[in-house]
């Protein structure tokens, strides 16, 4: 692993606000793995749009799994975003039910996420959407911050709350928002399972 | 309560990855039990994805933001002296003090050293003691005596370039000016070699024993038994040798020399350590400012407009920094 992998990897996990965002920008102003994506996308009956969420997606994706440890440095992030961006549009793909041919031995050899989890993902994506929009924005950007780590004095100042004890009784009541809106959708339990 | 409490942490822990190899164990033996910890395990696991989609909900509007508005300025320029904020007036009286504090206690260890006085001197800050011993094995050297022993621990770099720097304040020093903050910020993101160390292992006999050593010495701290055995290697110096050179020169605080010898290896792209010279003769550069403005500039418009450039990140990071 290069050095600016590992920079940007550090980046990425790391607890300062302004350190993620440029490592996240990093990604969205290369201009050379847009054209990837772009060409990519195009060349597997994808449009200019699809190119546009497939490329957001992939960094998306890039950044849930640097921080929670799915990837293992095994090839360089340049590389894995490629196969993060072939493993989304085949699944987008198959949700649109559209034939799509065998794997290629590099759209699966990285360990992106596991082939046959791609409907799962999509279908708990829109799962997730809903269960976002139930906390509201306010609670989606705290609960955020929280996942990232953030600590209460962080979270305080960025979101403007008092005190950090403040930040943490908010916090509190937004996870019990997101935990009634989960307990009362039980039929999608099993979709977030690993066992 | 209190049991609900527990097992809400513990599957908290677990998700986190942070219990130990046997309470891991326990619990996913509990798992494969206990209904009821399943479904709470599986409703937890909801919430941590759901927390997950919020940030990539909330980079999705980022994104949407720095179409128009990046949250960084690419390259931004050398800050300029004319129009200090406050911000920057605190820092411009802070240097003054601890120019004035460097040449105070560089004559204090003037007097000292004529006295044959000792390399610590009581009471005085401990950046002051690295820096008689600067004086003191310069003086050395001016008298054709030996070197003294003086070990470089890793880690001690930022000081004595510090202490180095105090000294470049003096103005019969050199008309070259370094400030302080700005070694350290260069200091801060230096990184030390490891592609050369791993390149390394493969090299063997001759001169490239005396190389390898040199890479050992280097690793110890011992950077000026380095330089001197990479002096020693007979023959033209290739560009590792070079590239060595430069990283002793910048860990003894000596950033023009580490300048003059990376700057070569910057110029050719045909070279394994090209992307690395060119990062490097940018930190030294960096830590030479404001003296090296010109040739800081020049170089930071090339990485700056240099797409594939692998220092791109730390690039932007350090200029944030600089701004």
């Amino acid at each position: 692993m290069d050095s600016g992998d590992k920079y940007l990897i550090e980046a990425l996990k790391s607890q300062d606000p302004g350190k993620r965002d440029r490592a996240i920008y990093h990604f969205y102003s290369d201009h050379d793995l847009k054209a990837f994506v772009t060409g990519y996308i195009k060349n597997h009956n994808g449009s200019e749009e699809d190119a546009d969420d497939a490329f957001q997606e992939a960094i998306i994706l890039l950044d849930r799994n640097v921080r929670n440890g799915s990837f293992r440095g095994d090839s360089s992030l340049k590389t894995y975003f490629f196969a993060i961006v072939k493993w989304y549009w085949l699944a987008v793909q198959r949700k649109k039910r559209i034939t799509v041919g065998p794997l290629q031995p590099d759209d699966i050899d990285i360990g992106v996420e596991s082939v046959e989890d791609d409907l799962i993902y999509l279908e708990k994506k829109e799962f997730l959407d809903r269960a976002v929009a139930s906390v509201g924005l306010r609670c989606r950007e705290l609960l955020g911050y929280y996942k990232l780590d953030y600590s209460m004095k962080e979270i305080a100042s960025l979101m403007g709350f008092s005190s950090p004890a403040m930040a943490k009784k908010q916090a509190y009541r937004c996870r019990e928002k997101l935990r009634e809106f989960l307990s009362g959708h039980s039929e999608y339990l099993q979709l977030f399972s690993n066992h | 309560m209190a049991e609900e409490r527990y097992q809400h942490q513990r599957i908290e822990d677990y998700i986190q990855g942070i219990l130990s190899p046997d309470e891991r164990r326990r619990f996913e033996s509990d798992l494969k039990n206990d209904a009821q910890l399943q479904e709470n395990y599986r409703l937890q696991l909801m919430e941590h994805e759901a927390m997950d989609h919020m940030i990539g909900l909330d980079l999705k509007d980022r994104f949407s933001r720095w179409k128009d508005d990046p949250p960084v300025d690419p390259g931004p320029a050398l800050p300029s002296p004319a129009g200090p904020g406050r911000g920057r007036l605190i820092l411009l009286a802070a240097l003054a003090i601890l120019a004035l504090l460097a040449l105070m206690l560089y004559y204090t260890s003037k007097e000292a050293g004529k006295a044959g006085g000792p390399d610590h001197n009581p009471g005085i800050p401990d950046t002051a003691v690295w820096k008689n011993r600067e004086i003191n094995s310069r003086d050395t050297f001016s008298t054709g005596q030996d070197e003294p022993k003086i070990e470089d621990p890793p880690g001690r770099n930022i000081r004595e370039n510090i202490s180095r720097d105090m000294q470049k304040q003096d103005p019969e020093d050199s008309d070259d000016r370094y400030d302080v903050a700005y070694a350290r910020i260069a200091n801060d993101f230096y990184q030390e070699p490891e592609d050369l160390y791993a390149g390394l292992r493969s090299q063997k006999d001759g001169p490239q024993d005396n190389f390898g050593k040199a890479v050992g010495l280097f690793r110890t701290g011992k950077y000026r038994e380095s330089l001197t055995l990479l002096e020693g290697i007979p023959g033209q110096p290739n560009s590792n040798v070079q590239y060595l050179k430069g990283h002793n020169f910048f860990r003894l605080g000596r950033y023009d020399e580490a300048a003059a010898v990376w700057a070569p290896l910057a110029k050719d792209p045909m070279l394994p350590v090209y992307e690395d010279a060119r990062w490097n003769l940018f930190l030294g550069y960096t830590a030479m400012l404001p003296g090296s403005k010109g040739r800081w500039e020049l170089l930071r418009m090339a990485l700056s407009k240099d797409q594939n450039f692998n220092y791109k990140i730390q690039l932007v990071d350090i200029l944030a920094k600089l701004k």
